[in-house]
């Protein structure tokens, strides 16, 4: 066969529904032996956040940020139907009926099949997530390191 | 209907990507040139896995449909087109499509039987390579025994095989049933 092709994906949502979406193609193109990687940035950063509170040194607007934004997966809202937060319950009860999994199993079936999950450092100073926030098993890395991945892609998604 | 195959893996009531997802966990256990079955109930794991088998260069053999489940069947790719070939009495597909009026003819397919349930030359004897050394005593010295596979490799041993035990008699037919034009006949229906 050839060499190994890519998929780099970059999750620029931090909706549940888009994520998933991001989520479920990076399972498949590793399973099509593609080299994967996410590269998360702004929103998406949201996805890879870990749902405890961790006690990091932050300034009044990056704390306003912690608050306001979802953490972790879970989390997350959806871009659709949201209905104030009902939304996500509604569409985790029919996945469940279907049998989909849930975002949290994707990300972690992700890792365990070897996806590169990249966080982007520029956008998480600037909404003032720290790396202790973040999970474990993450890359740190900014445009250039995309590119890099990206340049010699099968696949590029922005979502 | 029921098919031999070295390994079913049980993909029923899982959704998109997880049919594919575990079917290559699972394949990766394998050895070059078995057979795996998926089933699964996700409609679209039929067009999934036929597309993922061919990028990956496995072999889809075909899908089962009994009520809701779907049963898929693949062959872990083998690598077998870079074998040489040895042994010498060689014949094509052509060739073999108008002997097979001769009854002094025997076709013999040297496949998995999951490969020969989905497409076979009509009138076919099915005994996969890895069981000819245990079972060629069922084939009769009197005929002309044609050996098929998929590629014309597996088929190269089992003519090796079969001399070597007192065949005399005994035709490889390369390219086999990848390329076969004749007739055919499935025991799926």
């Amino acid at each position: 066969m050839s060499e190994t092709k890519t998929t780099n994906i970059i999750l620029f949502s931090g909706e549940y529904d888009k994520a998933m979406a991001a989520y479920i193609i990076a399972n498949g193109a590793s399973a099509y032996d593609h080299e994967v990687t996410i590269f998360h940035t702004f929103w998406g950063l949201n996805a890879l956040r870990k749902e405890k509170m961790v006690p990091v040194k932050k300034n009044f607007m990056e704390k306003m940020f912690g608050k306001m934004m979802p953490r972790g997966a879970d989390k997350l809202g959806l871009s659709n139907m949201n209905f104030a937060g009902m939304g996500p319950k509604m569409m985790k009860g029919v996945m469940r009926k279907h049998n989909a999994l849930p975002l949290p199993d994707l990300i972690d079936m992700a890792k365990e099949q070897e996806v590169k999950l990249v966080a982007c450092t520029m956008t998480m100073d600037l909404l003032g997530l720290h790396k202790d926030e973040i999970m474990d098993d993450i890359e740190y890395a900014g445009v250039a390191a995309y590119l890099a991945d990206a340049e010699n892609g099968n696949v590029n998604l922005f979502i | 209907m029921n098919i031999e195959v070295n390994v079913v893996l049980d993909a029923k009531g899982l959704a998109c990507p997880m049919p594919i997802v575990k079917t290559k966990k699972a394949i990766n256990n394998l050895e070059a040139g078995q057979v795996i079955e998926v089933q699964a109930t996700d409609k679209g794991s039929k067009a999934d896995l036929q597309a993922w088998a061919a990028s990956a260069g496995h072999e889809y053999l075909g899908t089962i449909e009994e009520g809701d489940i779907l049963m898929h069947f693949v062959r872990k790719s083998s690598g077998e087109e870079q074998v040489e070939r040895k042994y010498e009495g060689v014949t094509n597909n052509e060739e073999l499509e108008t002997m097979l009026r001769d009854e002094n003819t025997l076709v013999l397919d040297v496949r998995e039987k999951a490969e020969y349930a989905f497409k076979h030359i009509p009138g076919a004897v099915s005994i996969p390579l890895g069981e000819l050394e245990t079972k060629a005593d069922e084939l009769t010295k009197d005929k002309n025994i044609y050996v098929v596979c998929r590629t014309g490799t597996r088929s190269d041993m089992a003519a090796q095989l079969l001399t070597a035990k007192g065949f005399t008699n005994v035709i490889n037919v390369v390219p086999g049933m990848s390329e076969w034009s004749g007739d055919v006949e499935s025991d799926i229906k």
